[in-house]
């Protein structure tokens, strides 16, 4: 089964995707597609395979099988071109425990090879997310919520076509949530591709316009987002992960 | 009333579980009973090794140990008793001090959800004390040392029994003083307090050093007591040490409770970090380096410096044998035996899992559009740095206050143990690092890179290698032929650049990365 979120060109495009890890199929023949502007919830229970999805978008670990396309790049045959065009937050941690924000943003920039003037968007996503206080200050000594917002951040720093979010709200607090989803909302109007994966089913609903259940690896249901919402939508949403 | 529920034996149990990897099981156990056995076969070597004949002018055994008249060597050999005593205790003191009061059989945030008792934590870093190689060593040389100068009618045990006692209350009471540092430097000013006193300690040492006053404080040394107690449990009077069996034992009990107590206190009481701490102060901003490479060295460098154990390490590793070097005064040919002896201590810190210096950010990391080598270039340098840096400040130390002036051969082999020795220890850690990751926050005081079974065997696999390589430089300045040391020094480099070579092929598979960056980053 698949999951078509328009028809025209698709920044993100998966195809027949597994992922095994030993005897363990974490992802089995996934096909997913994301336009252009588009936007697609991942959604299921612990294990189900959004997280893994996702790193292998981010270009963290290799496919066993599949086809993996982001912004027209083969992220299985070209991964670091792949990751040139990706902005990745992963689900735990992905700080640098004894650097400062600046400093991640200063290792992003040079690693990406962003032009001259990245210090003013640097300091705009800051101010954003609410952590120009924080950003000379060890990210080791950072709340949960503080470095899921600088995680979203460093992802939407270079403006990538493509932005893989897992669980970006977790722990975050009501205006970390808003900063989140106004990112969101920018990435989508510059034309990237979003895909976010969370378990809060009210905030995918508001983040994107097509929701992807997945379960034991497959794709189970696509449907846009809206049907996901209020009692009538949570109750077919616990349908689908049992 | 309820009878409370054993702690340390499940909790041992369930680390032991935890180690999963069959090998790493077999080889710990076969580490533990080959411990034993040498620590058996040195008591039972000591005891019946040859005791031969000094000059009457020479050394005189009779003064400490009665043998039928003739001189022998076990005079020689008692007399440095009380000095291997004396350096035994410091490291007792030290280690808890250097680890951050006391060695953790689990990281702090994985208990936090259980009950665990102060008690436990204490008995835990009771039991992992023996898992640091200077510490066994210390006690194989003490052991066969006494067993050797110290047999009496009885045996070598009435003497080991009291030596033994004096390596619990040695041990008791550095775990009651690390702990209590953890609780002064819980606060600014408790933190300014132990630097005051570090730097006392510092001062206090140069004035010993460059006053000479090293051999006069040996002597005076309480520890010469213990020996005494000893001499007199060796010729069968089981009365006279008694007095201080006793205060040994009440050291020992006193030490544990007292260590419980303030480690009950240290842990409860609440410190300033979070408002005032390291954690809290900003850093100086700096502009873009010129390179990724700098980039990415620059952030691991401020890894290492900005990790409170990591930091204390080094800070020990460059006063402590620096200090000892100047203080013993050694002779050029005994000096090729300090670097190794620091590379591997300095490669203990972090090195042996350099990778965790990225922690969950490694995954970030991997994220980014870039050549892989450089990240394990860039660690591989500041381990190389730590490392070099530490033999460097021993080199300098021993080489200002030798005993002797050095020859040709003497230089060449100081320098080629330390070449070597820095590129082995480099090689096995990236080596290590690769193969053997694990997730260490290196946050907290007693954070340490790896759990402690791992640690005592990677110590032990350092410390062979350099020590072996020690003892073939310091064998070559028993020659004149500096050619030697020259083609030894050769052979080990291009030894390590070829582990190196391996390690960065390895690095290269994909699958070899993830496993790394998905272990260090999340378990």
């Amino acid at each position: 089964m698949s999951a078509h979120t328009g028809a025209g060109s698709a920044p993100v495009d998966v195809t027949g995707l597994y992922v095994r890890f030993g005897a363990v199929e974490a992802v089995s023949g996934l096909d997913l597609r994301v336009t252009a502007g588009g936007s697609v919830a991942l959604v299921g229970r612990n294990g189900a395979g959004k997280s893994t999805t996702l790193r292998v978008l981010g270009g963290v670990i290799p496919p066993s099988a599949g086809q993996v396309r982001v912004a027209g790049v083969d992220a299985v045959g070209d991964p670091r071109r792949a990751r040139e065009v990706v902005g990745y937050c992963p689900d735990v941690g992905g700080l640098i425990p004894r650097a400062t924000p600046w400093e991640h943003l200063q290792l992003a920039a040079r690693l990406r090879g962003m032009p001259e003037g990245w210090e003013q968007r640097a300091r705009d996503l800051l101010d954003r997310f609410d952590l120009s206080g924080a950003a000379d200050r060890v990210t080791s000594g950072f709340s949960h919520g503080m470095g899921r917002r600088l995680s979203v951040l460093l992802a939407a720093f270079h403006e990538p076509p493509v932005l893989l979010l897992d669980e970006p709200f977790d722990g975050v607090d009501p205006l970390g949530v808003e900063a989140t989803l106004e990112e969101v909302r920018r990435a989508r109007m510059r034309g990237a591709a979003v895909l976010v994966s969370t378990h809060l089913l009210d905030l995918a609903v508001a983040a994107c316009d097509e929701a992807v259940v997945l379960r034991s690896g497959q794709v189970v249901a696509a449907a846009p987002a809206a049907e996901l919402s209020g009692e009538a939508g949570r109750a077919r949403y616990r349908e689908l992960l049992t | 009333m309820r009878r409370r529920p054993p702690q340390v034996v499940p909790l041992l149990s369930l680390r032991w579980r935890m180690l999963r990897k069959k090998p790493l099981m077999v080889g710990l156990g076969v580490a533990a009973m080959l411990g034993l056995l040498l620590l058996l076969l040195g008591i039972v070597g000591g005891a019946n090794f040859p005791l031969g004949h000094v000059a009457p002018q020479g050394f005189s055994a009779t003064d400490l140990v009665p043998s039928d008249g003739i001189p022998d060597h076990r005079g020689e050999v008692a007399v440095l008793i009380p000095t291997a005593m004396l350096a035994f205790a410091l490291l007792c003191l030290v280690a808890p001090i250097a680890a951050g009061g006391g060695y953790e059989l689990f990281p702090d945030s994985e208990l936090v959800a259980y009950p665990v008792r102060v008690s436990t934590l204490v008995r835990m870093s009771l039991v992992l004390s023996p898992l640091n190689v200077a510490w066994y060593v210390q006690v194989l040389l003490l052991t066969a040392a006494t067993a050797y100068s110290l047999r009496g009618p009885h045996g070598p045990t009435p003497p080991i029994l009291v030596l033994l006692l004096f390596l619990g209350a040695c041990t008791s009471i550095g775990q009651a003083l690390g702990w209590g540092l953890v609780g002064v430097r819980r606060t600014r000013n408790g933190r300014t307090f132990t630097w005051v006193l570090l730097g006392t300690a510092v001062l206090v040492a140069g004035w010993v050093v460059v006053t000479d006053r090293g051999a006069a404080m040996l002597d005076a040394a309480p520890t010469k007591w213990v020996l005494l107690a000893q001499l007199q449990a060796a010729k069968g009077d089981f009365v006279s040490p008694l007095p201080l069996v006793g205060e040994l034992v009440l050291v020992i009990l006193l030490g544990y409770l007292v260590s419980v107590r303030v480690a009950a206190w240290a842990l409860r009481r609440p410190g300033d970090l979070g408002v005032d701490g390291p954690l809290a102060r900003p850093v100086n901003r700096r502009g873009p380096a010129t390179t990724v490479a700098r980039e990415l060295l620059r952030v691991d460098r401020a890894s290492v410096w900005r990790s409170p154990p990591l930091r204390r390490g080094l800070l020990v590793l460059a006063v402590l044998p620096v200090a000892a070097a100047a203080i013993a005064s050694l002779p050029w040919s005994s000096i090729a035996l300090l670097p190794p002896l620091v590379a591997s201590g300095a490669a203990l810190l972090f090195g042996v899992n350099a990778l965790s210096l990225d922690g969950s950010g490694a995954i970030w990391v991997s994220t980014l559009p870039h050549d892989p080598a450089l990240v394990l270039r860039s660690k591989a340098r500041v381990v190389a740095e730590v490392v070099s840096g530490a033999v460097i400040i021993v080199l300098v130390g021993a080489a200002a206050r030798a005993s002797n002036a050095p020859n040709l051969v003497d230089l060449v082999s100081a320098v080629g143990a330390s070449l070597s020795c820095v590129a082995l220890v480099v090689a096995s850690c990236m080596r290590l690092s690769v193969t053997r990751p694990h997730r260490a926050e290196l946050r907290g005081a007693r954070d340490t890179p790896a759990p402690p079974g791992s640690m005592a065997l990677y110590s032990l696999r350092l410390a062979s290698i350099t020590t072996c390589v020690g003892l073939v430089f310091s064998a070559a300045t028993l020659g004149d032929v500096w050619q030697f040391p020259v083609c030894v020094t050769l052979l080990l480099l291009a030894w390590s650049l070829w582990s190196w070579t391996r390690t960065k092929t390895l690095w290269n598979d994909p699958e070899v990365r993830v496993r790394v960056v998905t272990t260090v980053a999340a378990g």
